[in-house]
């Protein structure tokens, strides 16, 4: 395998949003029933912030006890947690570029006498192995050079599939931002939830393909 | 779960760099997604290229398996 994992993520937080509402706490801790709305979110992304995913669990019937939450949160922080990489936010020609994080894969490319560029996502096998439902994908939203570009067909379908698009138009030197929406459903410790994985990124088209020593940091 | 198989090319599309596989082993064709294969520089495959793969069970673009690695195994056919 030639290609070179280009980002990843450099850093991770943890977010516990647990909007209390104590009058409504029904908590029952020795059962771990419904409790108050619970929800943890975990970003990872690039040094620069160029690439990355989030992904954000909602229990909205609660977890259960303080120490029920802890562990889902643990669990749910081990699940997303980062790994690291260089990243770089120039695409030259002619490459796969592979954009690992916790979350899963992004791939791009585009050929040097191209003007599409083709990409694809794949959710991490960790993830989908806590998903309970089909995967509901809002379909890529991208802007090229600051325009907003049409919004690719959405999928509803297996947590394992392959995700996949095309950029169109793709020319060199063209600016792209792109950001798409996975929502399912998972089960983690006995707990159900709603997770939304957000995956985004921000990057230039080079017009040449790597040199001996464009490409020796990806 | 396929480890080894081996097919042909049916077709491929270049701008959306995919395309299907056929094999006796993935009956109804095999898709195949550039960011599985194998090979240096710009991935692509040619209708009739024979090819080397993995391949695991997934509904996609209308078939019922998925590539899990692709390399081809002999020149793209020319002419």
């Amino acid at each position: 395998m030639k290609r070179r994992h280009l980002l990843s993520t450099a850093a991770v937080a943890v977010g516990l949003a647990m909007p209390f509402h104590m009058g409504a706490v029904s908590a029952d801790p020795g059962t771990g029933q419904a409790g108050p709305p619970f929800s943890v979110s975990v970003a990872a992304t690039s040094p620069g912030g160029e690439y990355g995913s989030s992904l954000t669990v909602s229990f909205p019937s609660g977890v259960g006890s303080p120490s029920q939450q802890a562990e889902v949160t643990r669990t749910i922080a081990s699940i997303a947690s980062p790994s690291t990489a260089p990243s770089r936010a120039i695409i030259h020609c002619d490459k796969i570029y592979a954009f690992p994080d916790s979350n899963g894969s992004f791939t791009i490319l585009r050929g040097c006498s191209s003007t599409v560029a083709p990409w694809s996502f794949r959710i991490a096998p960790h993830l989908c192995a806590v998903a309970i439902s089909p995967v509901n994908e809002h379909g890529m939203a991208w802007t090229r050079n600051g325009s907003t570009m049409p919004r690719q067909a959405p999928h509803l379908i297996g947590c394992t599939y392959i995700f996949h698009g095309t950029f169109n138009p793709a020319r060199a030197n063209d600016r792209v931002t792109y950001i798409d929406l996975y929502d399912f459903t998972v089960n983690i410790a006995g707990n159900i939830g709603s997770a939304r994985l957000t995956i985004h990124g921000d990057y230039t088209y080079s017009s040449s393909p790597c040199s001996p020593t464009s490409c020796q940091q990806q | 779960m396929i480890q080894i198989a081996y097919g042909v090319v049916r077709f491929w599309l270049n701008d959306d760099s995919w395309g299907i596989i056929d094999s006796p082993d993935t009956p109804g064709g095999c898709f195949v997604h550039y960011s599985v294969m194998d090979v240096t520089g710009y991935p692509s495959l040619t209708a009739g290229q024979r090819v080397q793969f993995g391949a695991e069970p997934m509904e996609i673009e209308g078939v019922h398996w998925s590539a899990t690695s692709v390399t081809p195994i002999d020149p793209r056919p020319t002419g």
